[in-house]
């Protein structure tokens, strides 16, 4: 016998044993209970608040600069990255004539602001914390190919979190829509499958496994 | 070894890895010209080169050591076949594997091309292991009594009747066999073992962030079944023979299947990797 630590337990005593030869992986695929991968994962998990917390502290702090600015000139910069009208109304919570009426000059109220602000500067931190070039096309883009979540739906839902998650690829796109949607693979799953035909062309039918 | 037309092959197979071990001495690193020549010995079956990078870390009192190893990797088009070229080792994977005859093929080829790379010295240890994650259509509270043998799930009757719920296990049983089965040309002892690791888990056995593509279905509840079936050489290093390794492939799978089939119960085998709903 022999006496050991096991740093989450008190002091155990344990006999001496060989583990068994073991027939590898080409990397650290296996996600064994207790092994320093789960350490690891704890060390990530911790990792991972740490960095949401900081994340949304910024997105608050760059928010609260843009609030200083006129609304006309928030719209006009979300415009300018790209977003069509409609996508911007879906994301702050509005209509499109609500936000003509506020290029137009007309005041808006503080939540609406607030919202435009929170748009604007989570593009900037996207853009500049995590390299997205086009931020406008990126929020377009599905977060799984094959399945029609997109950033813009996260983002309009009050999903921020995940948003900035995907931007970061802290956690993988199948993580970011397991946090969004526990359901997805059925609830978007479909039968049918692009193959390319004899002639040459995609063609479209049902999946055989 | 049974025929493959008398093994079933389950729609709802619950494999998610197939990986074999070659085990050899060290050898010289693939590179240059042997490397281009194994890309092109493997081009039909595994045509994408995704260098592999092994980190090794050892500690020896308050130091630590940090070895990084860079290996060529070579994978299918869809990413499911892998076949990765350490130094001391050859590792094919799967994360779609339907019958042993078509594994076996792939890793004919693979051992075929390594050879022809560069030979190798001698093999030392094969295994073959098979990894599965069961998951039933029980999300909450999953009975595992009802799928798979009572035998797997040790103290767990005695803490439901203490009040008490097991949050995490996992089993090892080690399974000797006197070897007879297996041979392999110039070694003289043939060890054969089988390591049986199981237990119930969350999320997923296997990562997913691997270049290595894997289903992935919903996380949640799931009861590990991880078959380790290895050969080692005795006291003597054999020479390094295609056809005895394929015969030791064979060898290695016979056992597997019979001890995979009676670790599960007929409701697992019906209802859910049969789809039948009794």
């Amino acid at each position: 016998m022999e006496t050991s630590y096991d740093e989450s337990s008190t002091v155990v005593h344990r006999a001496v044993r060989s583990e068994p030869s073991q027939t590898r992986l080409s990397s650290d695929l296996m996600n064994a209970a207790g092994d320093l991968r789960g350490q690891a994962r704890t060390l990530h998990n911790e990792g991972q608040d740490l960095h949401r917390d900081t994340t949304i502290q910024n997105w608050t702090s760059l928010t609260s600069e843009q609030g200083k600015r006129r609304t006309q000139d928030l719209l006009d910069d979300l415009h300018e990255l790209g977003f069509a009208w409609r996508d911007i109304a879906r994301m702050v919570g509005v209509t499109v004539p609500a936000l003509q009426k506020w290029r137009r000059g007309q005041r808006s109220s503080g939540e609406n602001k607030s919202a435009i602000a929170g748009l604007l500067a989570a593009c900037h931190l996207i853009q500049e914390r995590y390299l997205v070039k086009e931020v406008a096309s990126w929020f377009e883009m599905p977060v799984v190919l094959g399945y029609p979540v997109t950033p813009i739906e996260m983002y309009a839902k009050g999903d921020r979190v995940l948003v900035f998650d995907h931007a970061s690829g802290h956690a993988s796109p199948e993580e970011v829509l397991d946090g969004y949607e526990p359901d997805w693979r059925s609830r978007y799953s479909s039968p049918y499958a692009v193959y390319r035909a004899e002639d040459g062309h995609l063609s479209i039918g049902i999946e055989t496994v | 070894m049974t025929d493959a037309n008398d093994r079933e092959v389950y729609p709802n197979s619950p494999l998610v890895l197939v990986a074999a071990e070659i085990r050899h001495p060290k050898s010289t690193p693939i590179d240059g010209p042997a490397q281009a020549q194994l890309k092109r010995a493997l081009a039909q079956v595994l045509p994408i080169s995704k260098p592999a990078q092994r980190v090794t870390v050892t500690t020896t009192g308050s130091e630590a050591t940090k070895v990084i190893e860079r290996a060529p990797r070579f994978l299918s088009r869809n990413g499911k076949i892998s076949a990765t070229f350490f130094s001391e080792a050859l590792i094919l994977e799967t994360t779609s594997y339907t019958q042993f005859e078509d594994f076996l093929s792939v890793a004919n080829l693979v051992l075929s091309a390594r050879n022809e790379a560069g030979s190798l010295d001698g093999i030392e240890r094969v295994g073959l292991r098979y990894i599965d994650e069961i998951r039933v259509p029980q999300s909450d509270g999953v009975s595992w009594g009802e799928w798979v043998s009572p035998t797997l799930l040790g103290p767990h009757p005695l803490a439901a009747g203490l009040g008490l719920e097991i949050i995490e296990s996992q089993g090892l049983m080690v399974f000797a066999s006197s070897g007879e089965h297996l041979t392999y040309p110039g070694s003289d002892e043939n060890e054969h073992r089988m390591v049986l690791r199981y237990g119930p888990g969350e999320g997923y056995a296997i990562e997913l962030d691997s270049e290595l593509r894997r289903s992935s279905p919903a996380p949640g509840p799931y009861f590990l079944i991880d078959i380790d079936s290895f050969w080692t050489a005795g006291a003597t290093t054999p020479e390094f023979n295609e056809l005895g390794l394929t015969t030791l492939l064979s060898g290695l799978h016979a056992p597997v299947r019979a001890l995979f089939e009676s670790l599960i119960t007929d409701r697992l085998r019906e209802e859910v990797l049969r789809g039948n709903k009794l």
